[in-house]
Protein backbone atom coordinates (compact mmCIF):
# COMPACT_ATOMS: atom_id res chain seq x y z
CA UNK A 1 0.00 0.00 0.00
CA UNK A 2 1.65 3.21 -0.81
CA UNK A 3 0.26 7.05 0.23
CA UNK A 4 -0.10 10.47 -1.48
CA UNK A 5 -0.87 13.17 0.74
CA UNK A 6 -3.49 15.80 -0.95
CA UNK A 7 -2.33 18.82 1.36
CA UNK A 8 -4.58 21.01 3.47
CA UNK A 9 -5.20 23.72 2.25
CA UNK A 10 -5.31 22.61 -0.95
CA UNK A 11 -4.33 23.65 -4.23
CA UNK A 12 -7.52 25.23 -5.50
CA UNK A 13 -10.92 26.15 -4.23
CA UNK A 14 -14.25 26.54 -6.19
CA UNK A 15 -14.87 29.94 -7.46
CA UNK A 16 -18.09 30.03 -6.61
CA UNK A 17 -18.77 27.93 -3.52
CA UNK A 18 -15.49 27.11 -2.02
CA UNK A 19 -14.66 25.34 1.26
CA UNK A 20 -14.11 27.85 4.16
CA UNK A 21 -10.15 27.60 5.02
CA UNK A 22 -9.26 28.60 8.88
CA UNK A 23 -6.93 28.17 11.18
CA UNK A 24 -6.73 26.99 14.80
CA UNK A 25 -3.49 26.78 16.71
CA UNK A 26 -1.70 27.87 13.80
CA UNK A 27 -3.07 24.72 12.15
CA UNK A 28 -5.26 25.10 8.93
CA UNK A 29 -8.61 22.82 8.43
CA UNK A 30 -11.05 23.33 5.59
CA UNK A 31 -14.63 23.93 6.80
CA UNK A 32 -17.68 22.26 4.41
CA UNK A 33 -20.99 23.89 5.36
CA UNK A 34 -24.04 22.02 6.11
CA UNK A 35 -26.23 23.20 3.20
CA UNK A 36 -24.59 24.20 0.34
CA UNK A 37 -22.08 22.16 -1.17
CA UNK A 38 -18.47 23.76 -0.74
CA UNK A 39 -15.61 22.15 -2.93
CA UNK A 40 -11.95 22.39 -2.73
CA UNK A 41 -9.52 20.81 -5.61
CA UNK A 42 -6.05 18.99 -5.97
CA UNK A 43 -4.26 18.21 -8.44
CA UNK A 44 -1.00 15.80 -9.14
CA UNK A 45 0.80 13.19 -11.31
CA UNK A 46 -0.21 9.92 -10.20
CA UNK A 47 2.94 8.11 -9.16
CA UNK A 48 4.68 5.40 -11.24
CA UNK A 49 4.17 2.95 -8.81
CA UNK A 50 0.33 3.29 -8.91
CA UNK A 51 -1.50 -0.05 -9.67
CA UNK A 52 -5.18 -0.26 -8.37
CA UNK A 53 -7.66 -0.03 -5.56
CA UNK A 54 -7.54 3.76 -4.99
CA UNK A 55 -8.77 4.69 -1.95
CA UNK A 56 -9.64 8.51 -0.53
CA UNK A 57 -8.43 9.01 3.02
CA UNK A 58 -10.67 11.92 4.72
CA UNK A 59 -9.44 12.70 8.49
CA UNK A 60 -12.23 15.49 10.15
CA UNK A 61 -13.98 16.89 13.18
CA UNK A 62 -17.13 18.63 13.50
CA UNK A 63 -17.27 22.30 14.39
CA UNK A 64 -19.96 21.44 17.25
CA UNK A 65 -22.20 18.42 15.86
CA UNK A 66 -22.36 15.48 18.38
CA UNK A 67 -25.06 13.62 16.17
CA UNK A 68 -25.51 13.05 12.83
CA UNK A 69 -24.10 12.07 9.67
CA UNK A 70 -20.91 13.66 7.38
CA UNK A 71 -20.80 12.53 4.07
CA UNK A 72 -18.38 13.54 1.38
CA UNK A 73 -18.40 13.12 -2.44
CA UNK A 74 -15.13 13.06 -5.16
CA UNK A 75 -14.67 13.51 -8.36
CA UNK A 76 -11.81 11.97 -10.66
CA UNK A 77 -10.72 13.75 -13.86
CA UNK A 78 -7.52 11.31 -15.25
CA UNK A 79 -5.69 13.12 -18.45
CA UNK A 80 -3.05 11.05 -20.30
CA UNK A 81 0.18 12.15 -21.39
CA UNK A 82 -0.70 12.13 -25.38
CA UNK A 83 -4.42 12.29 -24.76
CA UNK A 84 -6.96 14.29 -27.26
CA UNK A 85 -7.94 16.17 -24.49
CA UNK A 86 -8.23 19.99 -23.31
CA UNK A 87 -6.60 19.69 -19.57
CA UNK A 88 -8.37 23.17 -19.05
CA UNK A 89 -11.67 21.40 -19.73
CA UNK A 90 -13.51 19.85 -16.73
CA UNK A 91 -14.22 16.30 -18.00
CA UNK A 92 -15.00 14.66 -14.28
CA UNK A 93 -15.75 11.03 -13.59
CA UNK A 94 -19.16 10.19 -11.83
CA UNK A 95 -18.91 11.41 -7.82
CA UNK A 96 -18.03 8.38 -5.42
CA UNK A 97 -20.54 9.47 -2.53
CA UNK A 98 -20.39 6.41 -0.48
CA UNK A 99 -22.77 6.58 2.90
CA UNK A 100 -22.49 9.19 5.07
CA UNK A 101 -20.73 8.22 8.50
CA UNK A 102 -21.72 8.71 12.25
CA UNK A 103 -19.94 11.61 13.33
CA UNK A 104 -17.48 11.16 16.77
CA UNK A 105 -20.10 11.89 19.81
CA UNK A 106 -17.67 14.29 20.58
CA UNK A 107 -17.39 18.20 19.12
CA UNK A 108 -13.76 17.65 17.87
CA UNK A 109 -13.38 14.24 17.90
CA UNK A 110 -11.66 12.70 14.89
CA UNK A 111 -12.80 10.57 12.23
CA UNK A 112 -11.71 8.93 9.00
CA UNK A 113 -13.71 8.25 6.18
CA UNK A 114 -12.64 5.94 3.70
CA UNK A 115 -13.77 6.85 -0.14
CA UNK A 116 -13.11 3.65 -2.70
CA UNK A 117 -12.83 5.43 -5.67
CA UNK A 118 -14.64 3.31 -8.32
CA UNK A 119 -15.06 5.79 -10.77
CA UNK A 120 -11.26 7.01 -11.19
CA UNK A 121 -11.61 7.98 -14.84
CA UNK A 122 -9.63 5.13 -15.46
CA UNK A 123 -6.62 6.60 -14.36
CA UNK A 124 -3.02 4.78 -14.44
CA UNK A 125 0.37 6.05 -13.24
CA UNK A 126 1.86 8.74 -15.15
CA UNK A 127 -1.79 10.87 -15.32
CA UNK A 128 -2.17 14.12 -14.44
CA UNK A 129 -5.15 13.30 -12.34
CA UNK A 130 -7.49 16.03 -10.66
CA UNK A 131 -9.45 15.48 -7.57
CA UNK A 132 -12.64 17.60 -6.85
CA UNK A 133 -13.92 16.94 -2.75
CA UNK A 134 -17.10 18.17 -1.77
CA UNK A 135 -19.75 17.64 1.28
CA UNK A 136 -22.28 15.33 0.84
CA UNK A 137 -25.07 18.06 2.08
CA UNK A 138 -28.31 16.06 0.62
CA UNK A 139 -26.60 12.98 2.12
CA UNK A 140 -25.73 13.54 5.54
CA UNK A 141 -27.26 15.49 8.45
CA UNK A 142 -24.76 16.56 10.80
CA UNK A 143 -25.62 20.38 11.58
CA UNK A 144 -22.89 22.93 11.05
CA UNK A 145 -19.42 22.70 9.70
CA UNK A 146 -17.44 19.39 8.73
CA UNK A 147 -13.65 20.44 9.65
CA UNK A 148 -11.58 18.67 7.32
CA UNK A 149 -8.20 17.78 8.54
CA UNK A 150 -6.07 15.89 6.54
CA UNK A 151 -6.52 14.00 2.89
CA UNK A 152 -4.35 11.60 1.28
CA UNK A 153 -4.77 8.87 -1.51
CA UNK A 154 -3.96 5.40 -0.79
CA UNK A 155 -3.39 2.44 -3.43
CA UNK A 156 -1.64 -0.66 -4.33
CA UNK A 157 1.49 -0.13 -5.88
CA UNK A 158 2.83 -2.48 -8.43
CA UNK B 1 -39.36 12.75 7.34
CA UNK B 2 -36.63 13.94 9.40
CA UNK B 3 -34.27 16.77 8.09
CA UNK B 4 -31.89 17.95 10.96
CA UNK B 5 -30.53 20.70 8.54
CA UNK B 6 -34.07 22.21 8.33
CA UNK B 7 -34.68 22.21 11.81
CA UNK B 8 -31.36 23.78 12.48
CA UNK B 9 -32.80 26.75 10.02
CA UNK B 10 -35.56 27.32 12.16
CA UNK B 11 -33.71 27.06 15.41
CA UNK B 12 -30.92 28.87 14.38
CA UNK B 13 -33.64 32.12 13.09
CA UNK B 14 -35.96 31.65 16.31
CA UNK B 15 -32.24 31.88 18.39
CA UNK B 16 -31.01 35.01 16.55
CA UNK B 17 -34.88 36.80 16.88
CA UNK B 18 -34.64 35.95 20.48
CA UNK B 19 -31.02 36.90 21.47
CA UNK B 20 -31.66 40.40 19.75
CA UNK B 21 -35.03 40.77 21.60
CA UNK B 22 -33.35 40.19 24.88
CA UNK B 23 -30.89 43.31 24.29
CA UNK B 24 -34.69 45.07 25.03
CA UNK B 25 -34.73 44.12 28.85
CA UNK B 26 -31.08 46.33 29.22
CA UNK B 27 -32.30 49.05 27.37
CA UNK B 28 -36.27 48.90 30.02
CA UNK B 29 -33.80 48.86 32.85
CA UNK B 30 -32.40 51.83 31.80
CA UNK B 31 -35.70 53.32 31.23
CA UNK B 32 -37.02 52.48 34.45
CA UNK B 33 -33.91 53.94 36.15
CA UNK B 34 -34.36 57.28 34.11
CA UNK B 35 -37.91 57.20 34.97
CA UNK B 36 -38.82 59.90 31.89
CA UNK B 37 -42.23 61.41 32.08
CA UNK B 38 -44.38 60.21 29.05
CA UNK B 39 -46.28 63.64 28.41
CA UNK B 40 -46.73 64.53 25.09
CA UNK B 41 -45.18 61.24 23.60
CA UNK B 42 -47.08 58.35 21.94
CA UNK B 43 -46.77 56.33 25.04
CA UNK B 44 -49.34 59.60 27.34
CA UNK B 45 -52.02 56.97 28.80
CA UNK B 46 -50.43 53.88 27.46
CA UNK B 47 -48.16 52.69 30.17
CA UNK B 48 -50.37 50.13 31.73
CA UNK B 49 -50.39 48.94 28.09
CA UNK B 50 -46.56 48.96 27.68
CA UNK B 51 -46.15 47.53 30.88
CA UNK B 52 -48.14 44.38 30.36
CA UNK B 53 -46.52 44.10 26.77
CA UNK B 54 -42.98 44.50 28.01
CA UNK B 55 -43.80 41.88 31.04
CA UNK B 56 -45.30 39.47 28.75
CA UNK B 57 -42.58 39.52 26.40
CA UNK B 58 -40.02 39.17 29.81
CA UNK B 59 -41.83 35.95 30.86
CA UNK B 60 -41.63 34.38 26.51
CA UNK B 61 -38.08 35.38 26.51
CA UNK B 62 -36.76 33.56 29.19
CA UNK B 63 -39.27 31.09 28.66
CA UNK B 64 -38.48 27.40 28.25
CA UNK B 65 -38.73 27.47 24.79
CA UNK B 66 -37.01 30.58 24.55
CA UNK B 67 -34.00 28.99 26.19
CA UNK B 68 -34.05 25.67 24.28
CA UNK B 69 -33.56 27.63 20.84
CA UNK B 70 -30.90 29.94 22.26
CA UNK B 71 -28.92 26.71 23.72
CA UNK B 72 -28.93 24.74 20.45
CA UNK B 73 -28.04 27.24 18.19
CA UNK B 74 -25.15 25.92 16.44
CA UNK B 75 -23.15 29.05 15.12
CA UNK B 76 -21.73 27.32 11.86
CA UNK B 77 -24.81 26.60 10.59
CA UNK B 78 -25.70 29.52 7.80
CA UNK B 79 -29.64 28.55 8.25
CA UNK B 80 -29.81 28.16 4.62
CA UNK B 81 -31.70 25.19 5.20
CA UNK B 82 -35.58 27.05 4.91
Amino acid sequence: MSTVILTVPPQGFDSTNPAGLEYTNAVPKLLFDDTTSEIVYWMLRLPSDFSSAPVLKVQYTMASATSGTFGVSVSIMAVTDGDAADVDTESYDTANSPTASTVPGTAGHLDEISVTLTNADSMVAGDLVFFKLARNVAGDTATGDAEVRAVSLEYTAS
Amino acid sequence: MQDTKKVQSLINAAAVAIEEARKLEAIRTKYIAASPSVTGTPLQGKLTLLNKFLGDLDTLLNSEAANLLVDNKVASHRGKAL
